[in-house]
């Protein structure tokens, strides 16, 4: 699959360092998991951190701490191969479910997920975290979202179909790596429904007054 | 500490150690290791705001899974210090981040199963440490210190805005820049 849209390297960097909120970098993690690109930009990240670990200045344990160390090795049980995944991603031609998705929902497909309605054609269910808010959201063919901004960053990853907005035409695979002052509205193609995941560090702000009266109701 | 073909002798001695570690189990290489790099996961984790005793514990705790996972390790994905970087992260995250653990925990079964293997592009273990410290030196020192904020003090980026007094657009910047000159200097030794 051929991803246009990538997550912005300082956001790579924060989930490197472990820093996202976990509604945040289960988006991040889902992406990774389709993306070398970003998958090759995090080992860079990560590298990193191990450089400043050969930098940091020292602080070392107490003997004891040595000793005990030393002492537990004989005790360790006998290295194991690498165990093989029991989950794999589902990656289809129309749909793609993360590992991630799958083994924190114990789901196999999206029809599985107690869908709530917020309006018509749009329904959306909430992720069971709660640092930050993480939520996917279904949108019916070719029906839009309501403009908004965010109160803070926003990643949000293309699931099944599409949409488009001001930033351009998202795909199965892409995400949006959005701050705080961007205002969109994205519009679901035509063809098909679309899923996304998204993530975020604090809520969503509507804009004018029919969204923001909407919003106690669609709590978001 | 650099040798004739310029490539960092550290970065090798302790590759060599782990090999030693996974083929005989042996204990002195494996001390070695401890030596050198259990006071600065140390200081990592007390930088990320763990309190001592816990500090000390999960230390020991991720020398200990170098011991056993030796085996695993791929020298050409990583540098030692790289992967003990993870392997502190994971067990930060998975006692004080608790939320966080289950997007991680895969990421260690990726990586242990060999997702990226065949990718030569995800190999980070040919850097040349002295380059990249090279690059991290040339950084302006408000650039480093965002980077030692978000790395070493557990940080985020709106954190380190308000911590410095810089805008959280600079932030971003300064830690884009950093990662760039790592790669730059990535991208002489490839």
């Amino acid at each position: 699959m051929n991803i246009q849209h990538h997550l912005q390297p300082e956001t790579l960097m924060a989930y490197a360092a472990g820093t996202l909120p976990a509604a945040m970098a289960l988006v991040v993690g889902c992406h990774a998991e389709r993306c070398s690109q970003c998958r090759k930009e995090l080992r860079s990240a990560e590298a990193l951190g191990g450089q400043m670990l050969e930098t940091v200045a020292a602080k070392p344990l107490p003997e004891a701490a040595r000793n005990n160390v030393m002492a537990l090795l004989d005790q360790q049980p006998l290295p194991e191969r690498a165990p093989a995944s029991a989950v794999a991603s589902t990656q289809g031609d129309d749909s793609f479910l993360p590992k991630r998705l799958k083994s924190l929902l114990g789901i196999d497909n999206y029809n599985q997920l107690k869908w709530r309605k917020l309006a018509p054609g749009i329904e959306k269910f909430n992720l069971p975290l709660d640092e930050g808010k993480s939520f996917m959201l279904r949108i019916g063919a070719g029906l839009a979202m309501p403009v908004h901004t965010h109160k803070g960053a926003e990643l949000t990853l293309l699931l099944q179909g599409g949409y488009h907005d001001k930033l351009g035409s998202f795909h199965m695979g892409d995400v949006a790596d959005l701050d705080s002052s961007v205002e969109h509205q994205p519009v679901a193609f035509d063809d098909e429904p679309c899923i996304c995941l998204a993530g975020m560090d604090a809520g969503l702000r509507f804009k004018g007054l029919i969204p923001t009266l909407m919003k106690p109701l669609t709590g978001l | 500490m650099t040798d004739s073909v310029g490539e960092s002798v550290d970065a090798r001695h302790w590759i060599s150690c782990m090999e030693q570690v996974a083929s005989q189990r042996d204990k002195q290489s494996f001390m070695e290791l401890f030596d050198y790099f259990s006071p600065r996961v140390n200081a990592y984790l007390l930088g990320m705001g763990v309190d001592s005793g816990l500090a000390e514990d999960l230390s020991q705790e991720a020398l200990l899974a170098l011991w056993n996972k030796a085996h695993l390790y791929q020298p050409r994905k990583a540098a030692v210090s790289t992967w003990l970087f993870r392997v502190a992260r994971n067990l930060w995250i998975d006692r004080l981040r608790k939320q966080r653990a289950t997007v991680y925990e895969l990421d260690d079964e990726y990586l242990e199963a060999g997702v990226g293997a065949e990718d030569p592009e995800e190999d980070t273990g040919a850097l040349d440490a002295d380059r990249i410290q090279e690059a991290l030196d040339a950084l302006p020192r408000n650039q480093a210190q965002v980077v030692f904020k978000a790395y070493f003090e557990g940080k985020s980026h709106s954190e380190i805005a308000a911590d410095t007094g810089m805008p959280l657009g600079s932030v971003k910047s300064s830690l884009r820049l950093a990662l760039q000159a790592l790669r730059e200097k990535y991208g002489e030794n490839v």
